[in-house]
This record gives structure tokens, C-alpha cells and sequence, in this order.
């Protein structure tokens, strides 16, 4: 017990419920945590890697391209990490692997496998997104890609 | 000195005798309200329809089971399901409970231990219909498979009515979270 609640249990007590409490409330509002499933996002991450998403990354500006986002499904129990590569408004395409973003080639150094995607041209509307895994050596009908408006984006992945 | 000393012990007195009260009414007051909370909550009809999903979830989850089971297992999703029960899955559109049943009937799981669950539910509830927006996870049990353990992910909505006193699924509805 001595070893467990120290000299005075009161002030153990009360340290650890400020622990639970700070714990709790930053899980709860500030990070949310991440543990990567499947091959989408390889090589940039590995398959079982654990994460966080920063919920107040956007909190004061606008998701931008080249980030690593969470995406909510109906919670938050399940999301998806993609990046971002198109943004609203912009018209987004496949065209034998390379991704055009207005017609104009979009350079992606975390992409190194790829294999020729074709996607016919989307253009995005107020608000939404195009978010794409980095791995582009799967087949298209594999891989899980698309748009999705900004409300589902939960935070973006802090490394 | 000692008067102020003496009014100020007289007046602790009547407050601490006030305190002895009070503490014990509000806690009842504290027990009774919380109760009643619970009450509510667990004979309210979102929870009714919360625990609904939970076991049909289970049922459809298929561990390993003989063919006996697989039909004992349809058998009772019958009762999960309205018979005009219209299912809109990934741009395939089922309707009636007897197709969707004769679809679940054929289904062959990639892994013999899958179990499906519904998660993030959030109920709506109106007179004798209901909303229910979750994300349907089948994830795979079997520790000695190499694939991941969320086979699938997918979100959607499900509608429901009270058929003869029981919640009973009338549409599902799955929704892409990333469009293409």
C-alpha cells in the first residue's frame, strides 16, 4: 500500500484523478487515437502504427493539401487516414497514375509506388475535400479515395 | 473577544445542524433523480433499439457454425427484418425480407470467425418509426489469420418500425464516407 500511495494517499489520490481527469479531457477534445489498419497509406505509414489526431488542427485555419487527416464514418470509432490532395472547388483527376489537380500535375513525394490510375475528372464543391491514400501500387477498385465534406474531417495526424 | 466567540460557536451550531439535513435530502433527492434517469433511459426506446442491433449483430456474425446453425441463424433474422424491407447496398438495391435472407443464406465469409458490430449509433426516434445512423465493422476474430482485424467498415442508415410491438429494420441505407 506504502508503495502504491506513497507518504500521503490524499495527495496520490488527488494527483491521480488530475491525471485520469487531464487524460480523459485531452482524448476527449484535443487528440484523438489512431491505430493504422491495411496498406493504404504505405509507404508513408505501416500497417498496426499508432497515431493521433489533432481535433484542433483546424480549429483556426482550413485543412490544406499534403496533410494527413482523419475521417469520421458515422463516429469515431472507425475513421479513415488519407491526405488530402484536392481541395474545394478544385477539379481532381487520375490520368495513368499521375494526379491532375486543374488540369495541371500535382507533385506527391510521399507517393513511391504507383501504378496507372484513371479516374475521370471530379470537381469538388464548397467545402469538400479529395483525400487519397499514398499507396498507388494497389488497385484502384482496392483502394478506398474520394471526397468528403470538411465536417468529417476530424483532425489531422500530428506525425 | 469570548462574545463574538461564543455567538459565532451558536451560530455554527444552527448551521451545522442545517448541514446534517440538507445532506442527506439531497442525497436522496441525488439518488432518486439519477434513478429515475436510468429508468428512462433504459425502458426509453432508443435503448430498446440500441440492444435490437446489438443482438441482431450477433446473429449475424458467423463463428465457425455448422450448416444447422447458419439456418438457425437466418431463421431467426427473420424476425429482425419488415417483410417489404428494402436494402441499398454499394449501388445494389434488395427488396423484400425473403431475397434479403436468401442473400444472407448464400453469403460465404472470407474467414470462418467474423464478428459484426455496430458502432457510433445515434437513434432518432419518432412516434412509431426510427432513424438510426451507425457504422456497420465486421472485424476478424480469428487470431491465427494474417488479414486485418477490420475486415470492412462501412457507414449507413437504417430505418425501422414497431410491427406488432417490436422494432423491425424497413430500409438500410449505406452511405459512402469518401465519394468518388
Amino acid at each position: 500500500m506504502r508503495i502504491l500511495f506513497g507518504t500521503n494517499p490524499r495527495a496520490t489520490c488527488a494527483r491521480a484523478l488530475t491525471i485520469i481527469a487531464v487524460a480523459s479531457i485531452v482524448l476527449r477534445f484535443v487528440l484523438l487515437p489512431v491505430r493504422l489498419q491495411g496498406i493504404s497509406m504505405l509507404p508513408t505509414y505501416e500497417d498496426g502504427e499508432i497515431n493521433f489526431a489533432n481535433r484542433l488542427a483546424y480549429a483556426f485555419k482550413m485543412p490544406k493539401r499534403g496533410d494527413v487527416v482523419a475521417i469520421r464514418m458515422a463516429g469515431e470509432s472507425v475513421v479513415y487516414v488519407k491526405r488530402i490532395i484536392g481541395l474545394p472547388h478544385e477539379e481532381v483527376r487520375f490520368a495513368r497514375g499521375t494526379v491532375l489537380i486543374n488540369g495541371e500535375p500535382l507533385a506527391e513525394p510521399t507517393v513511391r509506388y504507383k501504378i496507372g490510375w484513371n479516374m475521370n475528372p471530379m470537381k469538388l464543391g464548397d467545402d469538400e475535400y479529395f483525400m487519397v491514400g499514398d499507396n498507388r501500387s494497389m488497385d484502384i477498385f482496392n483502394h478506398d479515395f474520394g471526397k468528403a465534406m470538411r465536417e468529417k474531417i476530424v483532425g489531422k495526424l500530428i506525425y | 473577544m469570548r462574545v463574538s466567540a461564543s455567538r459565532s460557536v451558536a451560530g455554527n451550531g444552527r448551521g451545522s445542524a442545517v448541514t446534517r439535513l440538507l445532506i442527506p435530502v439531497c442525497g436522496v433527492l441525488l439518488v432518486l433523480l439519477v434513478g429515475a434517469w436510468a429508468y428512462r433511459w433504459w425502458t426509453g426506446e432508443q435503448h430498446i433499439i440500441k440492444e435490437r442491433l446489438n443482438s441482431l449483430a450477433a446473429i449475424l456474425s458467423p463463428s465457425g457454425d455448422s450448416e444447422f446453425s447458419t439456418i438457425s441463424r437466418i431463421g431467426q433474422l427473420r424476425g429482425y427484418f419488415a417483410p417489404d424491407v428494402r436494402v441499398h447496398i454499394g449501388g445494389d438495391e434488395v427488396i423484400s425480407r425473403d431475397a434479403v435472407l436468401a442473400l444472407l443464406a448464400k453469403w460465404q465469409p472470407p474467414s470462418k470467425s467474423l464478428k459484426v458490430e455496430f458502432v457510433d449509433v445515434s437513434v432518432t426516434v419518432e412516434e412509431d418509426t426510427a432513424l438510426a445512423s451507425l457504422t456497420a465493422k465486421i472485424s476478424n476474430t480469428d487470431a491465427s489469420a494474417a488479414e486485418d482485424p477490420i475486415a470492412d467498415a462501412r457507414e449507413g442508415v437504417l430505418t425501422l418500425r414497431k410491427l406488432n410491438g417490436e422494432w423491425v429494420i424497413s430500409s438500410v441505407e449505406s452511405t459512402d464516407t469518401l465519394q468518388k
